[in-house]
């Protein structure tokens, strides 16, 4: 027993791998373009100008310059503020819903459990992309669209998710106890199951941000998320794609950045699961 | 001609002597069972006689003779060529053991089919060994499934599979205890045979009963060492070494019985029926089970697994809604009530279960554990702290433990923790469900001596439920024995244990009886 535990502890304490490290400092420097991009660089990312358009990459435009002029650089430095408040507005929002959904169903007479898992399982026969379009179609384009489309496409995983959860939560001998105590029903919902299924949401959810902020900059880059000027990722590379051969920086660069903080996040959100699931 | 001769083994793992430097020696014909509490190192040791020990052990020993094959300095190659033949192995858990998308009778003769010796039919060979071990219908069972089987019959599987490369020595480490106390004796009068046909059998166990029905010696072991050792009568009846005489004191013994005077009845359940659907039909959990418990008085339930004891727990603290008929609590309707009613009154009976782990939130510390029962309890919000502490030294614990996890304390002082949190609560009856099965022997007659100690104090009433008749004839007043989710006796604990009128109680006391009296 004892060497057990040592041996638990011994491997709570072990330090992260450099690659899981390396994603938390790429991610740290995004959450501080977003909080202060003016920090990154001094140039206004809408401030456009005929002289200057299509400059390659140079020290005085880093990612070099777009057909108005823009400074890609600042565009990429301003737009993380458009993407990250998409991907973890939509993965918030996302969570809550599946979890209300989840656990309420998971509690629910079998009947009532029955008709929501169908509905569940209806949404999620479809690709989350796909859905996204449908409510995006419905409510219109914009940023805040983006937001709810999203949601609404990733909520279904969530709640199945939660409501598996809930299953195994509303077993556990700590309900029991608390039931035989004398808690009462919503303060053990409230106390006990749903801080117990939300674990394995929250793992979920850093992971879902990365499949957000892609799907954000398809839908931006298919026109159907901020208006056009708004330096967001998919925008800028939509801007970009008829100047594929002649300034191939306007369209590289957002998309690296793109792919790095995908990748950094789903590095992140692994190492925590693995740390969650010991 | 010796089954197993070893000098000086030693097991390191980590830089720390799991096992340091044992001597066994088993004869033909021979057991020799190792006994000691959970972390003594005894199911390493078995392990390493069969070259099975985790990678990260260093196994090194002056002298290790297998099966009458010298292995001290083993590859794996050649272990592999000494497991079947020289030295089989049956563990604890049949269930996990055998796998589960093979037939009984394939995997009986794995051992066989490897080596393919010998002419005659491998069907035949099964039919013998399921023979040998005393399978009924063995030709049906060779083509059953193992989840087929009962608990009982698989483990006999499991020895016969020992058995099929004709072994010298059998390895049985912990063979009978997930097992009913009725099984268990068939499966240890079955392993008293084998070693009476001359193989050597090495037992472990932690069970000083198991060992007193089959063992001719005895080796007692502790942290590793082996503290005292010798013939079985010699060792369980005259105890040289302090720790044996510790294991011996912890056995639960029938005690003398207390002075009955008549008390009020607080818990009564008339007739109460419960059943469950499942998918071969409805199954009837507790059928038409009818106690009543005096006040400060104990009510023990004992039967094996399945019976229905955990179930009639359950209704006695109506988690469950029972069926038909209703459980009355000091006086007043219990089982028919509204839930809303109940809760102001279920402080009145907690409930200590055996998972005492599983029954703590893992998130809370044991602080918040028992401040959710003692807010409950009306102890304002202020006060908790030091109360808490109170309940916690009440229970023998000191107050460092009030910051930490339940997961970090040891299964002694969860089973401790849960019992403060249950006394936080202010009861007068507590239903005990297994409170020691999980717990080793020692720690077992701890946590009893605290129960017995509060009930004195607290003049509680309990309701205690156990597998285990030696525990429950320690503890109880009054016994009822349940099968099948039917009480097929009940009555005052002497009459119970010295007078027992239904078969089954008979085949449960034979079970057990060498120690309880």
């Amino acid at each position: 027993m004892s060497t057990v535990l040592s041996r638990r502890a011994i491997s709570l304490r072990r330090p992260a791998a450099p690659g899981v490290i390396l994603a938390a400092l790429v991610l740290a420097v995004l959450a501080l373009a977003v909080v202060a991009p003016g920090l990154f660089t001094p140039i206004d990312p809408l401030a456009a100008s005929a002289s200057g358009s299509l400059q390659p990459p140079s020290s005085a435009h880093l990612f070099g310059t777009d057909q108005s002029g823009r400074d890609v650089f600042a565009r990429v430095v301003y737009g993380a503020r458009y993407s990250l408040a998409v991907g973890v507005g939509a993965s918030a929002i996302a969570l809550l819903a599946g979890l209300i959904i989840g656990v309420l169903s998971g509690l629910a007479h079998p009947a009532v459990d029955s008709v929501v898992n169908r509905a569940v399982t209806i949404a999620m026969s479809f690709p989350e992309f796909l859905l996204a379009l449908v409510v995006i179609a419905i409510v219109g384009p914009g940023q805040l669209s983006l937001v709810v489309a999203l949601s609404i496409a990733a909520a279904p995983a969530y709640a199945r998710v939660a409501r598996s959860q809930t299953f195994v939560v509303k077993r556990a001998g700590y309900v029991t106890s608390a039931r035989s105590l004398g808690v009462s029903a919503p303060l053990i919902v409230l106390r006990h199951i749903v801080p117990n299924t939300l674990g394995p949401l929250a793992v979920m959810a850093t992971i879902g941000v990365g499949t957000a902020i892609v799907s954000a900059a398809g839908l931006s880059f298919l026109g159907l998320g901020p208006a056009a000027p708004a330096p967001e990722w998919g925008v800028i590379l939509s801007e970009g794609r008829n100047l594929l051969d002649r300034a191939p920086w306007i369209t590289l660069f957002p998309g690296l950045v793109i792919t790095v903080t995908v990748v950094s996040i789903s590095v992140v959100g692994r190492y925590l699961q693995s740390r969650s699931t010991r | 001609m010796s089954a197993l001769s070893v000098r000086g083994l030693r097991i390191r793992i980590g830089g720390v002597d799991v096992v340091d430097g044992i001597d066994l020696d088993v004869a033909a014909g021979e057991c020799l069972a190792i006994v000691g509490e959970s972390g003594a190192g005894k199911s390493l040791t078995a392990r390493a006689l069969l070259g099975l020990t985790p990678p990260h052990a260093d196994v090194a020993a002056e002298s290790l003779v297998v099966g009458g094959v010298d292995s001290a300095r083993f590859t794996d190659a050649q272990w592999r060529g000494v497991r079947g033949t020289g030295v089989g192995l049956v563990s604890q858990d049949a269930l996990v053991s055998l796998d589960p998308l093979r037939r009984i009778g394939r995997e009986v003769v794995e051992p066989l089919e490897i080596r393919r010796r010998g002419g005659g039919s491998l069907d035949d060979a099964v039919v013998a060994l399921l023979e040998r071990v005393a399978m009924p219908e063995p030709a049906l069972r060779a083509r059953q499934y193992p989840h087929e089987l009962s608990g009982g019959l698989r483990q006999r599987a499991l020895i016969a599979s020992a058995l099929a490369g004709d072994p010298r020595l059998l390895v049985a480490d912990e063979p009978t205890t997930a097992l009913d106390a009725t099984v268990q004796r068939r499966i240890l009068s079955l392993l008293g045979e084998l070693t009476a046909s001359g193989i050597g059998l090495l037992l472990i166990t932690h069970d000083l009963s198991v060992v007193r029905s089959l063992a001719d010696r005895v080796a007692v072991m502790r942290d590793g060492r082996i503290v005292e050792t010798g013939a079985t009568s010699r060792v369980l009846d005259e105890p040289q070494h302090s720790y044996t005489r510790e294991l011996l004191a912890a056995v639960p013994r029938a005690r003398a019985p207390r002075e009955v005077m008549p008390a009020p009845v607080v818990l009564e359940a008339t007739s109460v029926t419960k059943s469950y659907r499942s998918p071969d039909g409805t199954r009837m959990a507790v059928s038409a089970a009818t106690i009543s418990v005096q006040q400060g008085k104990t009510l023990g339930i004992v039967g094996e697994s399945g019976s229905g004891k955990s179930t009639l727990a359950r209704l006695l603290l109506a988690l469950e809604k029972p069926d038909s008929g209703h459980v009355i609590l000091e006086g007043a309707q219990w089982s028919e009530s509204r839930e809303s009613e109940r809760r102001s009154r279920r402080g009145a009976i907690q409930l200590i279960e055996q998972d005492a782990l599983g029954s703590f939130d893992p998130r809370h510390t044991v602080a918040r554990a028992l401040a959710e029962s003692l807010a409950l309890a009306g102890v304002a919000r202020a006060s908790r702290r030091a109360r808490s502490i109170e309940l916690l030294a009440l229970v023998g614990l000191s107050a460092e433990v009030v910051d930490r996890r339940p997961r970090e304390l040891s299964g002694g002082q969860r089973q401790r923790v849960a019992i403060a949190r249950a006394l936080a609560r202010g009861p007068r009856i507590l239903v005990c469900d297994e409170p020691v099965s999980a717990l080793d022997v020692s720690v077992q007659a701890q946590v009893l001596a605290l129960l017995d100690g509060l009930q004195r104090d607290l003049g509680l009433t309990m309701v205690f439920i156990s597998h285990d008749l030696g525990v429950i004839a320690q503890v109880s007043d009054e016994i009822a024995v349940m099968k099948d989710g039917v009480i097929v006796e009940q009555g005052t604990a002497t009459d119970v244990l010295t007078a027992p009128q239904h078969p089954f109680t008979k085949e449960l006391l034979g079970a057990s009886a060498d120690n309880l009296f």
